[in-house]
């Protein structure tokens, strides 16, 4: 900018593009001032029609549509069931590192534990997601609504 | 201005006012708009089901729970050399599975926040960019940094509480050593999780948000 140009365009090529409206250094006779303020607000509605509406649209739609709170809640249903199987290989391979076998009383009381604990997760990561989803759809619908360009 | 045939022609004034208008309008479109119209791109690709985000946070939420656990079990396994009980017998194996079982719970509740952030960031960043078309900036990468630090804390306080649960298994025949975790569990009792240790040796989560059964 200290040289007076901007990153990729330059001064001079604002006045080259006033030529689409038929106006530019030539002094010819472009059209009208109001008419090029018109084109212009034609031109940054069209861009927010094309490109915010869309976002806005998306965002609209995860705050009101209410299979995203019960795909949170799969998800972390299925994020616990995962490292639940994946830590059961884990911990037989670490036994048998030791060089140790659960007698069938250890196995019992593992499974138990492993059961409860699995079944503790899975609730408190379900709830925590439903409330976590709930809350930020809240928050997108309490936003104030956005006002256009 | 001056007047021909009944018609009013513009200024001077007016017609620089038009040129500057449609110059800003050129300059935002050629430079700002497509920057616009990639960030939207990205936080969209992101925010879709496994993304490259959602994999990495989940991935780093893995790493940071196996490297806090990892060092848990470090020092389960000494202490249980001090408490004197041998490795293959019950005690043992019953912390060394207990702590296991923990990490697997520490690992699907930092997977389900991982997710959480990511979602965080996705509405955050349409947010930015729907701020954006009414001229606001943007604030993207708080949320993904904010992802960042919770991950790591979470599963080094989680480790930590596991290994004083295991290590108090270890105790149970009443050794000086466990008496000593014991005292240091109680103190531990207002853990930055909400995490409780009760008088068994085992917690319960005290988060607001967990409605289920504890």
């Amino acid at each position: 900018m200290a040289d007076g140009n901007y990153i990729g365009l330059r001064p001079q090529d604002f006045k080259k593009r006033l030529s689409i409206f038929g106006g530019g250094d030539d002094g010819s006779k472009g059209p009208s001032a109001s008419d090029l303020f018109a084109s212009a607000t034609r031109q940054q509605w069209s861009n927010y029609v094309n490109t915010f509406v869309p976002i806005e649209n998306k965002l609209i739609q995860y705050a009101t549509d209410p299979t995203v709170v019960s795909d949170a809640m799969t998800d972390a249903q299925t994020g616990v069931q995962q490292a639940f199987k994946a830590q059961e290989g884990a911990t037989q391979r670490k036994l048998q590192g030791l060089g140790v076998t659960l007698s069938a009383d250890e196995q019992a009381a593992q499974k138990r534990s492993s059961g409860l604990t699995e079944s503790l997760a899975d609730v408190q990561s379900q709830n925590t997601a439903r409330d976590l989803t709930v809350q930020r759809q809240q928050s997108i619908l309490g936003s104030p609504a956005p006002q256009g360009v | 201005m001056d007047s021909k045939a009944g018609q009013q022609s513009e200024t001077a004034q007016e017609r620089a006012q038009a040129d500057h208008a449609v110059a800003l309008m050129q300059d935002y479109k050629q430079r700002w708009l497509p920057l616009q119209q990639k960030l939207a791109s990205t936080i969209e690709q992101e925010g879709k089901p496994d993304s490259a985000a959602r994999r990495m946070a989940t991935g780093k939420a893995s790493t940071d729970t196996a490297m806090s656990f990892d060092k848990a079990e470090t020092q389960l396994e000494k202490g249980l050399s001090n408490s004197g009980a041998a490795p293959g017998s019950s005690r043992a194996n019953l912390a060394i599975t207990g702590l296991g079982t923990d990490a697997a719970a520490s690992t699907g509740l930092g997977h389900m926040m991982s997710e959480q952030a990511v979602d965080d960031a996705y509405t955050q960043g349409l947010g930015a960019l729907t701020s954006l078309g009414r001229g606001e900036k943007a604030s993207v990468g708080n949320a993904l940094t904010a992802q960042a630090k919770q991950s790591a804390s979470q599963a080094a306080s989680d480790a930590q509480i596991s290994l004083m649960n295991r290590q108090g298994d270890a105790a149970a025949a009443g050794q000086l050593v466990g008496f000593g975790i014991q005292q240091g569990a109680t103190k531990f009792g207002s853990g930055v999780n909400g995490f409780n240790v009760d008088a068994g040796g085992g917690y319960t989560n005290k988060q607001p948000w967990n409605v289920g059964p504890t």
